[in-house]
């Protein structure tokens, strides 16, 4: 065997799913993808909320870098991970936790509760310190509360996650800025280590003529009078400068407060706007105008806004960046009558409350970007206000690695052994793209638009339990994939013959090799394989034990102890009448998980398949359904009787002919009676 | 390959009768490939063993051996230390690895859990088929590379015979006629003429019973 490939086939280094890599926050996203394909939606919350407090807040607002990452979308569509969080946060409404006990004597001080400040002391008190969380508002959230439309992120889906953080046991100080009378000294005479996280709310301005008229407002003061419910005089026809979040924000709010139209200038084009793609399209579909290739000249009229002079821009080719510069074209200027002016080209951190304490540069906060510790020994800063605006994951992650530093620095623990790092997958093959079956994306439920710009009632409604299950059944549970045992392998060529990809090939050394990039991880070579020489180790041999032996348990009294083995990608996976053991496709299961139960003095086993010629890996369903008259076979032979195990495929979203199988197979065991097995009095392990 | 199949399992019941202490012994070459005695079918025959033990309320203890091969007393000899607590060897292989076990442990009595077949090749995923007789004098270069030794029901060496019907044997229409298929292959490469001289008699002197190979250069005593 070349070394090359002995290599190959020894380093059992495993690659993680692209979407976990590409969280901020490194949330498991496969696996709570997995839970809710189940129907188990607690264990998806549970999962969630290991890595994020948030999930009800990113459920909607999140920027998804995960579903950028996601490999589904170079099949066809990324998962909608952010609408499956939202499913769960929204569904579960059981997700109260206990404040854990505080461990150490250190305390720490948390300025600013928006998402970075509220992650950090969430972070801070579930690892045993006491926090103190300073706002200067009368309410918490930052900018979730002061930036965010209510038609994005409804106030009490807000106000239920900020309460169900505190409720951990963090102390709150509402209207208690950082200033002269509450100073940096002071929080370090009482504190250990302090957070600053106050966001950066100061609008920049445009710097031409005519900003200083009536009828020009501030894109973030706008948003936040409306989001707290102030008065705003607004005109007719809007013209909104900026093509990042919030001026798409300021936009579709200006619409549902008065103005009968709104312009959008941005002076690029719509591929480089840095607003989301999700919120361009409802601003469209809500009738704001896009003026792209635009940029302002100056704003005219006497007193008040009468107009704005724009210019036409053009891109040049990227440079070496690959950013197209615009510049403006010679004679294409313009006037665009409008009474109103909004300017949201980007807002920075008002730096005056820090007196020079700490060192700021161009209106950001200076930290180590390792430790992010500010110049000031103790005091650690992250979110807006050190990177600029930019979303709630970046502001959440900045939180929480925050929390990190400060538990490394309060405990002198190398931080570097605190970080988990990752090595994504590579992308699909494309060979292997053209074997995968299309599923194409559930679709979120939206208000209907008239609906949408009478009120600021929320714009996305949210799956429906069997969407959402449907959506998440969709997941390609990328890095799960099977690894062969070189010692073992016999190089029989079965695996070659077995899998619906064609992934696994026989190396020169005659062992086979299973490809980590493309393998789906069906599981169907590793019951095929004669030589038991390959691993799913997402699905262990001993977990399915560990389930027959917990429904057998479960049974005990009943008349009957019969085992059901379900196919999860099917339309009745989410029913909670189903008493059995979900598999992710039944072709993982091999012939002695199928005999399992029989050893452990089942009455009957059935397996139910997921029907109408539709399994997730192509062949598993049929596969399976081979096995078990092997398996029959094997049953009559010992005089257990084949006729106490049964396979169907049924497509049944309301669990009616499930419910109507098992009383069959009841039926026929009241003929056969027990299982001949429990008349022995020898125990099997 | 050579290809076996597991004995019927009443077979094999009837052979360990009495026996309380088994070691199973699989066999990873040519009839592992035939999921005949591989990990796989070793594990799931120690399975229906103790399914049948547990019926019976009668107690088997069963361990598992796997030989890169059981037909070299080398790889036999691994078994040395696990036999002592067995009191049956249940051997997963071909005839020569039952003999081999048999050759390496005389105190011990070894039974063949499988029956060997054929020297024969997978044509798809499930189905093996023979495809040498190992006859001891190879004429494959003049039958197009098809066998009719073992590919043709009666052997011919100058067929077709009247059986042939529409390309398949009148055994089963399942067989396909091998001198028709050696006929239709020669006639692609031209080489009819193949046919023209009659190929008389095997001289089946050369198959010694029982066979042997004897190569002076790598004898070592």
């Amino acid at each position: 065997m070349k070394t090359s490939s002995y290599l190959k086939t020894n380093l059992k280094e495993r690659r993680d799913p692209p979407c976990r890599v590409a969280c901020p926050i490194k949330t498991d996203v496969r696996r709570y993808v997995s839970f809710i394909a189940q129907g188990e939606f607690e264990e998806a919350l549970k999962t969630i909320r290991e890595t994020n407090p948030f999930p009800a807040v990113c459920g909607r607002i999140c920027a998804r870098p995960c579903e950028s990452a996601c490999r589904r979308g170079e099949v066809e569509e990324p998962i909608a991970i952010a609408g499956l969080k939202r499913f769960v946060a929204d569904y579960v409404k059981n997700s109260i936790f206990p404040a854990p006990p505080i461990k150490y004597r250190e305390k720490v001080a948390v300025v600013g509760s928006g998402p970075a400040g509220l992650a950090c002391a969430y972070d801070l008190r579930m690892l045993g310190y006491e926090v103190t969380l300073y706002e200067a508002e009368s309410s918490l959230g930052g900018m979730l509360r002061l930036g965010v439309p209510s038609y994005r992120l409804p106030r009490p889906v807000l106000e239920r996650e900020v309460e169900e953080i505190l409720g951990i046991g963090i102390e709150v100080k509402l209207n208690s800025p950082l200033n002269s009378s509450l100073s940096l000294e002071a929080l370090l005479d009482e504190f250990h280590a302090i957070f600053i996280a106050v966001g950066a709310h100061q609008n920049l301005k445009l710097g031409i003529e005519g900003e200083s008229l009536k009828g020009v407002l501030d894109g973030v003061r706008f948003l936040r009078k409306v989001n707290l419910g102030e008065e705003v005089e607004i005109g007719k026809k809007v013209a909104i400068v900026g093509g990042g979040n919030t001026a798409v924000d300021a936009a579709r709010t200006a619409l549902r407060v008065g103005a009968e139209s709104a312009f959008l200038l941005y002076r690029r084009s719509k591929e480089e706007m840095p607003a989301s793609k999700e919120e361009i399209k409802k601003a469209e579909e809500e009738g704001v105008n896009f003026n792209l290739l635009t940029s302002p000249l100056r704003i005219l009229g006497e007193k008040k806004v009468e107009g704005i002079e724009c210019i036409k821009m053009d891109l040049e080719a990227p440079d070496e960046s690959g950013r197209r510069r615009a510049v403006p074209r010679e004679g294409s200027e313009f006037v665009l009558p409008v009474d109103t002016v909004i300017v949201a080209i980007g807002h920075a951190l008002d730096p005056s409350f820090l007196h020079g304490k700490i060192e700021v540069k161009k209106g950001l906060i200076q930290v180590d970007p390792e430790t992010m510790m500010t110049s000031r020994l103790g005091v650690f800063a992250g979110g807006d206000a050190v990177t600029g605006p930019s979303n709630v994951i970046e502001a959440i992650a900045a939180g929480k690695r925050a929390a990190l530093s400060i538990h490394s620095y309060l405990r002198g623990i190398n931080l570097s052994s605190l970080l988990r790092t990752e090595k994504p997958l590579e992308s699909l093959s494309f060979s292997l793209k053209e074997k995968l079956k299309k599923k194409p994306r559930e679709l979120i439920p939206t208000l209907s638009l008239e609906e949408r710009l009478k009120s600021f009632s929320e714009v996305e409604l949210g799956y429906s339990k069997e969407n959402a299950v449907k959506e998440a059944q969709r997941c390609m549970n990328c890095g799960s994939y099977a690894e062969v045992l070189s010692d073992l392998c016999i190089g029989c060529l079965t695996c070659v013959r077995v899998c619906p990809y064609q992934i696994p090939r026989v190396n020169e050394g005659g062992i086979a090799e299973i490809n980590s990039r493309d393998c789906q991880g069906c599981g169907i070579c590793v019951a095929e394989c004669p030589a038991r020489a390959i691993v799913l180790p997402s699905f262990p041999d001993h977990g399915v034990t560990v389930e027959v032996k917990k429904i057998l348990q479960k049974n005990k009294e009943r008349e009957f102890q019969i085992v059901g083995f379900f196919c999860t990608f099917n339309s009745y996976a989410s029913l909670d009448s189903l008493q059995g053991i979900k598999i992710p496709c039944l072709g993982k299961l091999s012939i002695y998980q199928i005999l399992k139960p029989f050893h452990l003095k089942a009455d009957a086993v059935f397996l139910v398949g997921c029907g109408n010629n539709n399994c997730h890996f192509i062949h598993g369903n049929s596969r399976v359904f081979r096995r078990v008259e092997y398996v029959k076979k094997i049953l009559n032979d010992l005089g257990v009787g084949g006729e106490r195990l049964e396979i169907w495929n049924i497509d049944d979203p309301r669990g009616e002919v499930y419910q109507e199988k098992y009383e069959e197979v009841k039926g026929r065991l009241r003929g056969l009676g027990p299982s001949p097995l429990k008349a022995c009095e020898v125990g099997m392990s | 390959m050579i290809v076996a199949e597991l004995k019927p399992f009443s077979e094999i019941e009837e052979m360990i009768k009495g026996k309380q202490h088994l070691l199973l012994v699989g066999c990873a070459t040519c009839t592992a490939i035939c999921f005949a005695s591989g990990n796989r079918e070793v594990s799931l025959l120690d399975s229906q063993l103790k399914l049948k033990s547990l019926m019976k309320s009668k107690e088997v203890f069963t361990s598992e051996r796997m030989l890169k091969r059981s037909c070299e007393h080398e790889f036999v000899e691994e078994l040395g230390s696990f036999i002592e607590k067995s009191e049956a060897i249940l051997s997963l292989s071909c005839g020569v690895g039952v003999q081999t076990i048999a050759d390496c442990f005389p105190e011990i009595e070894v039974y063949p859990a499988l029956n060997t077949l054929f020297i024969g090749r997978p044509d798809e995923s499930g189905v093996w088929k023979e495809y040498c007789q190992a006859c001891t004098d190879c004429l494959l270069h003049l039958t197009a590379g098809i066998c009719p030794i073992a590919r043709c029901a009666k052997g011919l060496l100058n067929g077709p015979c009247g059986g042939s019907q529409e390309g398949k044997c009148e055994v089963s229409p399942d067989i396909p006629c091998a001198w028709q298929l050696i006929y239709d292959r020669l006639e692609t490469r031209g080489e009819l003429h193949l046919l023209d001289e009659i190929k008389k008699p095997k001289d089946w002197s050369k198959k010694n019973l029982p066979g042997r190979v004897i190569r002076e250069d790598l004898l070592l005593r």
